[in-house]
């Protein structure tokens, strides 16, 4: 099932462009508190839309506990502002859903993919200036 | 001239690619004759009654390595013993090698079920320690190939057969950690302190003492590699180092190049879904090739160890930055091709990707060239 099958199609652009959103860092993802930039690259299921959670409505320890919730593995919760998905040509996009109001996307669709994988390492580089928000207690 | 060709086993993995055995694996042939014949003579004793076996049983099994064929690496045992005078002494002890010989590959098989043979006589279980021990992950022996029936062997089917007689296991060991502790009584041992945080303790030899004093000293910088033997319980847990044959020294990017390494092998306990419905596990296969793309590249290229992540589609991306350059090496361990991708934050237009063949020793010497170069051309 491909990523838009099973969400609404995303919305209109997030217009704070002070807003943070959350993503969690997939425990495989991390080495020695490093982050992949994988963390920050849509996965083969999501249709080039990366899932964010806007911080106007979530905390990093709710968006961690969900992703534990799903059965994911976290290292923990890094963030990039919106004002960031856009300078990386990555528009942040309201995706609510019914089961988590605070689910966003970053629009990846208008790169392939080597610059798919440009953009998202531009967004980990911000997050990882930015700093952990939340942290998994065990590595 | 009769051979025996069903003591040719198969080897499989990259390091039999080009048909050859790496020679710290012919003890485990010299070991596996050795199971062979044993079980061959508990076989005579108990079918015969008889307490000894004759002399001429022994000269009856007298193997030599004439020739290794591909695929990929298959040893041609010869036995010596058909070429000698004495053909029609020994000839009547041939069915008991038959038998022995099927029974060995019996008990590979069910080890996966944990099921022995019942004419298997369990006292030799024990002699499975030495055969496969140098075996890599993503490496295996088949001693029963061009059959119907498979006798695949590696080191987990080692640990079954053995650990059904035993409680722990003998395996050869490639750590690396601080000296915590040095002891002259009773002997000489150390305390080694791993990256996990726990302790093992071993002997040591004289010639090794300097390099244990350089990293007990510089406990900040420096680190102990040790190669040798531990003894393993049956949860896998490292119990003690039993000796210890080889001691490096390692600064920070000797111990970055190892627990990429490490890493890279631990992915293999990835299953398929791992990462979303369609993702897919790294396979043994893809690991072993991943592990020796990287260590080649390092080494050749004089490079810091990458970051090394698994991908969703089963592959395995390396990551490194080297000042403002930014390279990623996605390996595909099915295809053996890595998709090469470059960029630099300082200058936006130089953006390169390539895909790299690195099919044969010769290219995926090639990638280290390859990173030379970028960093070349976009310093």
């Amino acid at each position: 099932m491909s990523y838009l099958s099973g969400h609404p199609s995303p919305g209109a652009a997030l217009s704070n462009h002070a807003e943070l959103l959350y993503r969690n860092a997939r425990a495989e993802f991390v080495q020695d508190g490093h982050p992949s930039k994988q963390v920050f690259e849509p996965g083969p299921q999501d249709d080039k839309l990366l899932s964010l959670e806007r911080a106007s409505i979530s905390s990093p320890r709710e968006t961690f506990e969900r992703f534990l919730n799903s059965g994911g593995k976290s290292s923990g919760v890094l963030a990039v502002s919106v004002a960031e998905c856009d300078s990386a040509q990555v528009p942040a996009l309201e995706n609510a859903l019914p089961a988590n109001l605070a689910h966003a996307v970053s629009d990846f669709r208008q790169h392939g993919n080597s610059q798919t994988k440009k953009r998202a390492g531009q967004l980990r580089d911000n997050a990882v200036s930015r700093g952990w928000e939340h942290k998994a207690f065990i590595q | 001239m009769p051979e025996l060709p069903h003591l040719s086993p198969k080897f499989r993995g990259p390091r039999f690619e080009r048909h050859a055995i790496p020679v710290e694996l012919l003890s485990d042939l010299v070991a596996y004759r050795d199971l062979v014949r044993d079980v061959a003579k508990s076989i005579y004793r108990k079918s015969t009654n008889r307490r000894r076996v004759p002399s001429a049983f022994e000269q009856m099994f007298r193997l030599s390595l004439r020739d290794v064929k591909s695929g990929s690496a298959v040893p041609q045992l010869v036995n010596d013993a058909w070429e000698t005078d004495a053909y029609a002494e020994i000839i009547p002890f041939k069915p008991f090698f038959d038998e022995a010989k099927g029974l060995v590959d019996e008990a590979v098989r069910g080890s996966h079920r944990g099921e022995l043979p019942k004419e298997f006589p369990v006292h030799l279980l024990g002699c499975f320690e030495k055969i496969g021990r140098h075996l890599e992950p993503g490496e295996e022996i088949d001693f029963a190939p061009d059959t119907n029936s498979p006798a695949v062997y590696d080191n987990s089917v080692r640990e079954r057969l053995v650990l059904m007689a035993r409680n722990q296991i003998e395996a050869d060991v490639d750590l690396f950690g601080k000296v915590s502790g040095m002891n002259h009584t009773p002997s000489d041992s150390f305390d080694l302190l791993l990256p996990d945080g726990t302790t093992v303790s071993g002997p040591y030899q004289p010639s090794h003492e300097k390099a244990l004093v350089q990293v007990y000293v510089d406990e900040k910088s420096l680190w102990l590699r040790v190669k040798g033997s531990g003894l393993f319980d049956r949860q896998k847990r490292l119990m003690r180092l039993s000796e210890a044959t080889e001691m490096e020294v390692l600064d920070q990017n000797d111990v970055g190049l190892l627990e990429a390494v490490r890493r890279i092998n631990a992915m293999t306990t990835l299953g398929d879904g791992w990462c979303g419905l369609s993702s897919r596990g790294v396979s043994q296969e893809t690991a072993a090739w991943a592990a020796h793309v990287l260590r080649t590249t390092v080494d050749l290229g004089e490079l810091p160890p990458p970051y090394v992540f698994p991908t969703p589609t089963g592959e395995i991306q390396l990551e490194w930055k080297i000042e403002a350059l930014s390279i990623d090496v996605r390996l595909n361990g099915s295809t053996k091709k890595a998709d090469f991708f470059a960029y630099s934050e300082t200058n936006p237009s130089l953006d390169l990707e390539i895909l790299v063949d690195l099919q044969s020793p010769e290219k995926i010497s090639s990638l280290a060239d390859t990173i030379a170069n970028t960093r070349r051309n976009f310093s």
